[in-house]
């Protein structure tokens, strides 16, 4: 019999023919690639089994790249706009420019807005190469521009899953240790399922847990890929996930009682004592948090005493003020969630969350130590976890951390069968020990993140300031992302702010932010306003109706990025196992005059005069050392730059030529490393003591603008609080819709590759709008008929109905960001549904702690035409 | 509600809930911590002469001054926190605004070097040897999440 | 031997790896898939299960497309079992595709390129272009990849490992044992093909 081996680079193979190491990007999750190439033509991409990332395997976007990469309607030369009318379907009227004339007239443009006020120039960036960033992160500070976003900030951030993740576990986001999980409890997300941050390795090792028993418990309104391979699927109304959260806490807290004490006194703020003004009560000398020492029978600073002596339990007096340690509020305000109200807030039968908070509890197997590789680890396997799902809502940001607070109470966070977070901590490249990085005790003893993905971490946060940031970040600091960045309500609030400046100029790379973010109409009017735009893109999309000057980029086949996989926080297989350093590199040639966008920035940033300020930016944002350094004004090419990184990171040995041969470089992960919560004497919040405060910081600034907070918001024990959509009362606005990532589409990128179209077209839900068969049938519709939905505020979208048993009633669940209408995406064009313009983007919409935006809508449906 | 079933998992845990063995584990780090912090002593500042220092300010900070680099005469025990201060004399406090917070002193996306080395304790003297040293600054900010 | 192919429906996630990279491999044109993906809905709200089943030519033990073949272009490879179409042979008269019981034959008749009018990608022209127009295509079991030592493109790329690739005849395999201790089973065993493509229950 034949021995098969997985597929690996070919080393005798013959003239012409090539397998070449890269990475994917046809989402951000970055799977390390092998491209073939024949004759100068790239003929098949794989997984590269040398990397953990993706572990040698792909997904059908992964394997479809190649479409993308050869897509006649690619966009080859730099074109400018003739038309100098702007607007949505008005034909640019684009005529072929060289690049000389292109960047020459962009860096003028730059050079006047830089005399001026640089920050009137903004960047927008697409999440789709979410991690082909550095050079953008060298290019807006190096110009002195604080204003960038990704993709606008609306549907394709998950704001509050980031912020939460990063309070709680020190990553961009959580899974369930598969490895070693029996119990994992999934809130509208799907990791493991096809989507989302380390999609591939994910599906492998949540395939391992099934096997291997793993109960997976899954809440959503939908029951598709994590649900459909759930023991358990537990439909919810949408939006109301909190609810359900924090009832099951309740019953840990107030029925069951099955809690980890140890880890609530040492790792958690539950013992610090709260007086009645409901913040820490200080010690008078140093000003930490008291903590009431039992032993001692006296209140002391929590760096003071002895974490097991420390009450988590009863009410004291400390220097004549009542005071109570945090957790004895946090069990106070879970009463109010009986399971029984929960029920009626998310449909969710009281008996079931009474079973499963049981089930959790008792798979959580609070005490129970086990050894991996010689190392005693506390063993927890049980995890809850969250993601894009329930965080797009307007209470964004407590339904996140409501769900995780479940792990805090079982002591599951971050040791072994539990909630992870990715990778928090880095012991570093173990040659030269660079890039390590471990979460580590900060203001009040509470944990700060070891990295981060933006240059302000999620704790201790910055003082609210009044905004001169587009988004407002600088105001609303706890915000990653803003949706008012680009859209009309911006402008409102910024006159409101007394902005002293407004934008300029937009530099694109790859967004479609007439898609990406809420309804079109709101975004075109922002786009309208701005003097100029340039945008780096692949076709002409919807927004390139406003572009002024497109510059074709090379895509992810042609371009270099020394650091797809890092920081480890965003998209790396956690658990145990390896790390691996891939790289990006070009792999085939362009086809007509594409150029890497990072030497296109370069080139701008010398011809604007600003090539001393990139160049620090870079040293700065890589962190060059030494040699390594770029020097002065010394215009270098992006190749170069990415040697410096590699050999600054690696050593002389190992450079970009190393790595153009090599790929990946792999070693083990160390037991502390992937269990480091308890080698971190670093607490996390069960109260958010601060949160109060901040808000009223906020409101004497915003208030006096005539923008007021709604404080429930920032209560420093975290709530349910209702969507917008809820207050819609009208009988006929009946069903609530909610926006899901399909595995076969990434953003409203995909839409044009005619493989992965070809396919969504054959899948029951990619294209097609999901209904409850029997609320369907009520409503007098067929499979497949063709149905308006219309908002109170008389937004509509239209699209075919799927009737099917596997969505919540009164849901309807439509994929990805569909519907195009641009001419130059001749495949996407009128397919599937344009979720966002049902979207309003406003003040109410949004989550007021960190502006979140509210992706559900209470809708009408009538049908329009009957099913062929 | 049936007995939730046991689960296989392949892994022999050990169980224990009258004797919390995890609780030890949780609590090491703290003490730890604590030795560590009783064994460390105070270190003294010295009073120095003097010091020439050079500050290169770039991006969105470059728009302060033509000036480059900026040349300060500072204390020896100076720290960036001088810097600044020394800064916002010359050029008013306006500028220095975003990268000040009076909670942490300067804000993390307000990156400094120090004779091409990067410089994380806003408190710590930038020349302890009481050499002259330059001094880079440049605000990273605008980058979010994905 | 018989090269058998086992599909772990508790692993798959229904990603569409399998049924991309096979196209990709192949460069099959529009309408083609050798391998796919169905998604199926059982039960009623709220005790709903969905199942993703991936589906290929069974390579059948008694392919009745071979039997329905007349020119003998179907045939079966007697070293390893597995159904073939040797596309000298075809006259394109498509009874073995009524004959499958499976829907897994495909009759090339689509447009070659799939931007149409835009012409064939250099993609395209390196892979699409070796199809043959007019007759029937279907999986072979990845014969090249075999042929150079590779497991078929949906079992070596299927990010949840739930394709396995072997011998039937080796009650040692690592497909003979998973069907014996997982109770696989084969898609219509009522029709008598004998299929070698098995599936684990989910």
């Amino acid at each position: 019999m034949n021995e098969i081996k997985p597929p690996r680079i070919v080393e005798t193979a013959p003239e012409g023919d090539e397998w070449i190491p890269s990475t994917c990007n046809l989402c951000y999750g970055t799977c390390s690639i092998l491209v073939h190439k024949v004759d100068g033509v790239a003929v098949k991409i794989e997984g590269n089994p040398k990397s953990t990332v993706g572990k040698g395997r792909l997904c059908g976007k992964g394997v479809s790249g190649l479409m993308t990469h050869y897509d006649p309607n690619r966009i080859r030369r730099p074109m400018r706009r003739t038309n100098p009318e702007k607007g949505i379907g008005i034909d640019p009227g684009w005529e072929e420019i060289s690049w000389d004339e292109a960047l020459n007239e962009i860096a003028g443009r730059l050079k006047k807005i830089r005399a001026d006020d640089p920050r009137k120039l903004s960047i927008q960036r697409t999440t789709t190469v979410y991690t082909m960033g550095l050079p953008w992160g060298a290019f807006a500070p190096g110009f002195g521009t604080t204003n960038v976003s990704e993709g606008g900030g609306g549907l394709h951030c998950g704001n509050s899953a980031h912020q939460i993740s990063g309070l709680l576990h020190a990553s961009w986001g959580v899974l369930p240790d598969f490895q070693y999980c029996n119990y994992a409890l999934y809130f509208g997300a799907s990791k493991g399922h096809a989507a989302g941050h380390n999609s591939n390795s994910n599906m492998a090792q949540a395939a391992d847990a099934r096997e291997r028993g793993m109960k997976m418990v899954v809440v959503d309104p939908m029951c598709n890929f994590a649900a459909a391979k759930a023991t358990e699927w537990v439909p919810i109304r949408v939006g109301t996930d909190a609810a359900l959260a924090l009832a099951m806490c309740n019953v840990l807290v107030n029925e069951l009682g099955t809690l980890d004490i140890p880890y609530l006194k040492a790792k958690t703020n539950g013992p610090y004592l709260i007086g009645p003004e409901g913040t820490y009560v200080r010690d008078g000398e140093t000003n930490e948090p008291l903590v009431w020492d039992s032993k001692a029978g006296a209140a002391k600073p929590h760096n003071v005493a002895d974490s097991e002596d420390m009450a988590l339990a009863g009410e004291f007096e400390v220097n004549g003020v009542k005071c109570q340690p945090s957790f004895v509020l946090l069990k106070e305000h879970l009463k109010k969630y009986s399971p029984e109200y929960a029920e009626e807030i998310t449909t969710v039968p009281a008996e079931n969350i009474r079973r499963i908070s049981a089930e959790f509890a008792k798979e959580a197997r609070i005490g129970s130590t086990i050894v991996i590789d010689g190392v005693t680890l506390p063993y927890r396997p049980a995890a809850a976890i969250a993601f894009r799902g329930l965080q797009g809502h307007r209470n964004a940001t407590f339904n996140f951390f409501a769900v995780l607070l479940l792990n805090q109470l079982v002591g599951a966070a971050d040791v072994v069968g539990s909630c992870l977070g990715f990778n928090p901590a880095f012991d570093g490249i173990p040659e030269t020990g660079r890039m390590g990085y471990k979460p580590k005790a900060s203001v009040d003893g509470l944990m700060a993140v070891g990295t981060w993905m933006a240059y302000d971490p999620p704790y201790p946060h910055p003082e609210p300031r009044k905004p001169e940031e587009m988004g407002l970040q600088d105001l609303f600091i706890m915000g990653m992302t803003s949706p008012f960045f680009n859209s009309e309500q911006g402008e409102e609030l910024w006159e409101k702010f007394d902005m002293p400046y407004r934008p300029e100029m937009l530099i694109n790379y790859g967004a479609n932010i007439m898609m990406s973010i809420a309804n079109k109409d709101l975004i075109a009017e922002s786009l309208k306003k701005l003097d100029f735009i340039a945008s780096f893109d692949l076709f002409l999309n919807e927004t390139s109706d406003f572009v002024d000057i497109i510059l074709p980029d090379r895509g992810y086949l042609g371009c270099y990025n020394t650091r797809p996989n890092t920081p480890y926080i965003f998209s790396h297989p956690a658990g145990m196992g390896d790390w691996s350093w891939a790289i990006q590199q070009p792999v085939v040639e362009p086809e007509g005059e594409e150029r890497i966008f990072a030497d296109v920035l370069i080139d701008l940033a010398e011809r604007a005069d600003f090539l001393a300020d990139i160049n620090t930016a870079f040293n700065a944002v890589l962190d060059l050392r030494g040699e390594h350094r770029l020097q002065g004004d010394r215009k270098y090419s992006y190749e170069e730059i990415c040697d410096a990184d590699l050999k600054n990171n690696f050593g002389p040995e190992r450079g970009l030529e190393y790595f153009k041969k090599e790929g990946v470089v792999t070693w083990p992960k160390t037991p502390e490393e992937v269990y480091w919560r308890p080698f971190t004497d670093a607490r996390v919040p069960i109260y958010l003591e601060w949160m109060p405060a901040l808000g009223e910081k906020i409101q004497a600034i915003s208030g006096p603008a005539g923008l007021d907070i709604p404080m429930e918001y920032y209560s420093a024990l975290v709530d349910y609080l209702p969507c917008q959509s809820f207050e819609c009362n009208h009988d006929d606005f009946d069903f609530y819709t909610f926006y899901y990532r399909d595995t076969l589409h990434t953003n409203s990128f995909t839409m044009e590759n005619a493989w992965l179209d070809e396919a969504a077209q054959l899948d029951p839900y990619s294209y097609n709008i999901a209904m409850n068969t029997a609320s369907g049938k009520q409503r007098g519709l067929e499979d497949g008929d063709v149905i308006q939905l219309e908002t109170e505020k008389g937004r509509q979208v239209k699209g075919r109905v799927h009737l099917t048993e596997a969505i919540h009633p009164e849901g309807l669940g439509i994929a990805a960001l569909c519907g195009h209408w641009a001419k130059g995406m001749p495949v996407a064009e009128g397919k599937g549904v344009f979720y966002n313009e049902l979207l309003e983007l406003d003040w109410e919409n949004v989550n007021p702690v960190n502006l979140t935006l509210d992706l559900c809508s209470k809708v009408k449906v009538t049908r329009v035409e009957e099913s062929r | 509600m049936g007995e939730i079933p046991e689960l296989e998992h392949g892994l022999e845990p050990r169980l224990d809930t009258d004797e919390d063995r995890s609780a030890v584990l949780w609590y090491s780090a703290g003490r730890r911590a604590a030795d560590d912090a009783a064994s460390s002593t105070n270190s003294q500042n010295i009073a120095a002469p003097e010091i020439a220092v050079d500050v290169l300010l770039f991006g969105l900070l470059s728009a302060v001054t033509t000036e480059s680099p900026v040349s300060l005469s500072l204390a020896g025990t100076a720290t960036p926190m001088d810097v600044v201060a020394a800064l916002e004399d010359r050029f008013g406090a306006e500028p220095f605004a975003q990268i000040k917070d009076p909670g942490v002193g300067i804000l993390p996306c307000c990156r400094l070097f120090v004779d091409g080395e990067p410089f994380e304790d806003v408190d710590a003297p930038i020349s302890p040897d009481g050499k002259s040293a330059t001094v880079e600054m440049i605000i990273l900010k605008g980058f979010e999440g994905g | 031997m018989k090269w058998g192919m086992v599909i772990d429906l508790k692993r798959c996630v229904g990603c569409y790896g399998c049924q991309l990279s096979c196209k990709a491999e192949h460069g099959t044109p529009r309408g083609i898939f050798f391998a796919r993906v169905l998604k199926q809905e059982e039960g009623q709200y709220p005790t709903v299960s969905q199942t993703f089943l991936p589906v290929l030519c069974n390579h059948c033990e008694d392919p009745p497309c071979v039997e329905a073949c007349p020119t003998g272009a179907s045939f079966v490879w007697e070293d390893d079992g597995t159904v073939d179409i040797d596309h000298e042979l075809c006259v394109g008269c498509r009874t073995c595709m009524l004959a499958c019981p499976y829907s897994n034959r495909y009759f090339n008749d689509n447009d070659q390129a799939y931007y149409g009018d835009q012409g064939a990608t250099p993609y395209e022209e390196a892979r699409t272009s070796q199809h043959q127009e007019g007759v029937v295509m279907k999986c072979n079991f990845c014969r090249d990849r075999r042929q150079a030592g590779k497991e078929p493109a949906c079992v070596a790329n299927c990010p949840t490992v739930a394709r396995h690739f072997g011998d039937l005849d080796d009650p040692k395999s690592n497909v003979s044992r998973l069907i014996k201790e997982r109770a696989g089973f084969t898609l219509h065993p009522e029709k008598g093909t004998k299929p070698n493509v098995y599936y684990l229950p989910a």
